[in-house]
């Protein structure tokens, strides 16, 4: 499918071999590739739909590095992509064939674990994992854990605002990164946050960077917030034989005033695929099923459990189980994490969405989801963070039967839209990038991305930095993006995604 | 102490003209863009803010919330409340109190420390301050806590950004933006904010006796462990450590505590503690009105270095969020020095409270990158500077 990316600069495509050169100056020869085979292994991030080699890629150690390449780049008008592990599900490190790829994979280092202010200072290319490695010895950890955790680093997860399954109870990664290193396109400098501090002074820019895709600026360093572990994890697992029972239950945890640490759903088409994947014992029979867990001291888990239960049964659930013990716990996570590969081997693609909707709108937006799945013909699984409202159909559908593709697109776009009809947003945590920039205009008036583009203008007046990103761009149709999955291979295929 | 006159609705001196006082976006709109290049606009909640930083007289328009004050949506199951931005705190916080709700940031009420009467101040005024109280070390500031909202910019233009969701990663958060600009972007008009179920209980543990380094490391200590503490304040010496939650998990967790803080003495329980963290957090705790008021914010290590760099033993003053927020008199004049050691420790400080108007210069002047980027955040916003600046030395 074709992508409206903005025009190549011809005057910058024809200067590649003396950008390079001034590339080499900066960061020395060892770290630019510009060799169109190595070049390939850039061309695409988590959002195989859309491949393009970079003009070049650019390797940076340090802020100075960094600094130097985006000044240079910034007075010549040269556009410049970021790039951290490249995980992105929605195309926000997608090259340009114009643009310089700024690779942030050699900084990767920790710079300080400072125990006594709760905080580590890292590089942005820092995998999200290796942060709370470095500091569960010391009975921490860093709380935002996106599933492909082992992989993604730091600094994507500050452009996209990540998330995880524990992030209802211990929030996205803009409530816990204090402060953070960012270069302007005119090669500035600028510390944002309060570094160490809760807060800073003047306007909380680092707020804006925070979820941002890589549009303002490249953070070069992050100060992140450091949690203490719980004492105890318990999970229970709930089967329901309807939806509107499960989302009931889900309510009603959360009215009484329980906040678990994870809180999952999945709809019986994805039962019976994770089932039959990782055999995880969950029942067949249920037309819904609930993980909850949660964390504290053992007192608390005991009676948070025991309420939870109660809950469940006063809405009718039909299997119920508690985790003995750990392994337990991590069989009941086993098919919930197994989800997306489980559902690609039902059919040959499949198209995961990701959208936010109120609690209260969810037996509608299934019933909904459901009958529009009848309507068109392609079969539909949704796996919910019911918790915070994040859900992620996975429509099912094979490429290489005509007309399949588009109707899963307008499927998709028809659920997003429902999302926003909904009370709901368009991406609950895989960003806009370029896969839902064209719907933009759904959830947001002309005015109010104007005043969006005017913020970017603030950091980038030009424009150099990712552009084609989470804006729509003129003169076009609605065209959506998709996370496509062929034969189930997931981009990244060893890398969880749930 | 500079205050302003008597009632907070009489502060804009030297302004004969009425205040502006638009019912909804639209009005509110068609008013900037009468203003814009004729006459500047101070925008207005309750007042309760009116002196704070000690703002010099201005005879700028006052643009008034007042008239937006309905509750649009309240669905106690979401945990999401929209109101307009001009709604009394007071009034928020009645109304989720009586479906066992509240604000987890736990606004402060300065008012009365600026001698205006107390629950005066709005919704949309503690948003646009980003004024958090003790529990921002456990449940975030008030910037962490708006979903979304619905604006005005100082062109006239009626914009939105986040949404009514809590995971919302749909372009760029403003709400981030608009928290803490004091005004100084855009008008709120309708702010949509989180909730959280009120704690069934709480319970306050305090080690009294103790220098101020002692009392950092206390409260460090207790931070350090996962007891999910809710305050930790420094007051006269003592350390107070709060929890809250479920009553089989405070307990459990005040006993943990007890271990970690025997070492620095012996802990006590405090009864009624729900009426001493309120006065913590609106500053009640500091009586007098010997001298000016800063509040450093500082990493929370480091708050008794900054007692002891500024030779501050004999000042009155207040630690909160484990060290990381401190509250001291001292005289505005010692503001080089002030700024010089907040920066040392990695921190910056802001005089809240002063016996004369100092305008802009109350709040720390970030470097020349910041404020140049800071001067085109606000263009983005406000081009023609409309709206009253009172927070950024820009």
């Amino acid at each position: 499918m074709a992508l409206k990316m903005p025009e190549p600069d011809g005057d910058v495509l024809r200067s590649r071999t003396l950008i390079a050169q001034a590339m080499r100056t900066i960061v020395g020869a060892e770290a630019v590739i510009e060799h169109t085979d190595e070049l390939i292994a850039y061309e695409t991030d988590g959002l195989t739909a859309y491949r393009q080699p970079p003009l070049l890629v650019v390797l940076p150690k340090s802020t100075e590095e960094v600094s130097a390449i985006l000044g240079w780049c910034g007075a010549r008008g040269v556009r410049v992509v970021p790039r951290g592990a490249g995980t992105s599900l929605s195309g926000g490190a997608l090259p340009l064939q114009d643009a310089v790829l700024i690779g942030m994979a050699r900084m990767n280092r920790i710079l300080e674990i400072d125990l006594a202010n709760r905080v580590a200072v890292v590089q942005p290319g820092v995998t999200n994992l290796a942060v709370t490695q470095a500091v569960q010895a010391h009975g921490l950890f860093y709380a935002p854990d996106p599933s492909s955790q082992i992989a993604c680093t730091i600094g994507g997860n500050v452009a996209e605002n990540s998330g995880g399954v524990h992030c209802l109870k211990y929030g996205l990664t803009t409530h816990n990164v204090l402060g953070a290193t960012l270069v302007l396109t005119s090669g500035e400098v600028v510390a944002l946050g309060g570094g160490r501090a809760l807060d800073g002074p003047g306007y909380d820019l680092l707020g804006v960077v925070i979820g941002s895709e890589g549009l303002l600026g490249v953070v070069t360093e992050v100060v992140v917030r450091l949690t203490p572990a719980p004492e105890e994890i318990r999970a229970a697992l709930l089967g329901f034989p309807n939806v509107e029972a499960a989302a009931r239950t889900v309510t009603d945890i959360m009215a009484a005033g329980i906040v678990p640490a994870g809180l999952e759903m999945m709809d019986k088409p994805a039962i019976h695929a994770a089932e039959a994947f990782v055999n995880a014992g969950y029942p067949l029979d249920a037309e819904a099923l609930l993980i909850v867990e949660l964390d504290g001291p053992a007192a608390e888990c005991d009676q948070l459990l025991t309420a939870v239960c109660a809950i469940a049964r006063a809405n009718g659930v039909t299997t119920e189980r508690t985790a003995a013990d750990a392994p337990e716990r991590a069989r009941f996570w086993a098919g919930r994490k197994a989800a997306f590969p489980a559902v690609g081997r039902l059919s040959p693609d499949y198209y995961c969405m990701d959208g936010t909707i109120p609690r209260r709108a969810l037996p509608e937006v299934l019933r909904r989801t459901t009958a529009m799945s009848h309507a068109c013909g392609l079969k539909v699984a949704n796996v919910f963070h019911a918790g915070d409202g994040n859900l992620h159909p996975l429509i099912l559908y094979d490429a290489n039967t005509p007309g399949d593709l588009e109707k899963a697109e307008a499927f998709g776009a028809d659920i997003l839209r429902l999302c926003v009809e909904m009370g709901g947003v368009l991406t609950g945590e895989h960003g806009v990038g370029v896969e839902k920039r064209d719907l933009m205009p759904v959830m947001f008036t002309a005015d109010d991305l104007e005043q969006q583009q005017r913020l970017k203008q603030a950091f980038d007046p030009d424009l150099l930095l990712n552009p084609g990103k989470v804006f729509p761009t003129l003169h076009r149709c609605a065209e959506l993006g998709r996370v496509h999955v062929h034969a189930g291979q997931l981009p990244f295929p060893h890398l969880p995604r749930f | 102490m500079y205050t302003p006159a008597s009632s907070p609705s009489r502060t804009c001196r030297g302004s004969d003209v009425e205040a502006l006082e638009p019912e909804d976006a639209r009005q509110a709109a068609e008013m900037i863009r009468a203003a814009a290049g004729r006459r500047r606009l101070r925008i207005q909640g309750g007042g309760s803010k009116d002196a704070y930083g000690a703002p010099a007289p201005t005879d700028a328009q006052r643009l008034s919330t007042r008239r937006m004050v309905g509750i649009i949506d309240y669905d106690p199951q979401e945990f999401v409340l929209t109101a307009g931005a001009g709604i009394r705190l007071a009034d928020v916080q009645a109304l989720l109190a009586s479906q066992g709700q509240q604000l987890a940031f736990e606004p402060p009420d300065l008012g009365p420390l600026f001698g205006a009467a107390p629950a005066q101040s709005t919704l949309g005024g503690v948003l646009a301050a980003n004024l958090s109280g003790p529990r921002r070390i456990l449940s975030g500031a008030a910037r962490d806590h708006l979903l979304g909202f619905e604006a005005v910019s100082g062109r006239g233009v009626i914009f939105k950004s986040g949404g009514r969701v809590v995971k919302n990663v749909t372009g760029f958060d403003l709400s981030k933006l608009m928290c803490g600009a004091w005004g100084a972007l855009a008008l709120l008009t309708t702010v949509t904010v989180r909730t959280v179920a009120t704690p069934q209980t709480s319970a306050t543990l305090r080690v009294s006796g103790l220098s101020d380094d002692r009392v950092i490391t206390a409260l460090g200590a207790a931070l350090r462990a996962p007891l999910q503490v809710s305050g930790a304040a420094g007051v006269s010496g003592a350390a107070l450590v709060r929890l809250e939650g479920f009553n089989s998990s405070v307990e459990a967790r005040a006993r943990r505590l007890r271990e970690i803080l025997q070492p620095f003495g012996d802990p006590e329980t405090l009864d009624g503690d729900e009426m001493i963290w309120p006065r913590i957090g609106n500053l009640q705790v500091l009586e007098s009105r010997a001298a000016a008021l800063w509040r450093l914010s500082l990493p929370p290590a480091r708050g008794a270095e900054a007692i002891e760099a500024l030779q501050a033993h004999n000042a009155e003053r207040l630690f909160d969020w484990g060290g990381g927020l401190l509250w001291v008199r001292l005289a505005a004049d010692r503001s080089l020095e002030i700024r010089a050691v907040a920066e040392r420790l990695g921190g910056h400080a802001t005089l809240v409270q002063a016996d004369a108007p100092v305008g802009s210069l109350a709040f720390h002047p970030p470097g020349p990158a910041l404020t140049a980027l800071f001067a085109r955040v606000r263009t983005a916003f406000d081009p023609d500077g409309v709206f009253v600046n009172r927070s950024v030395a820009a």
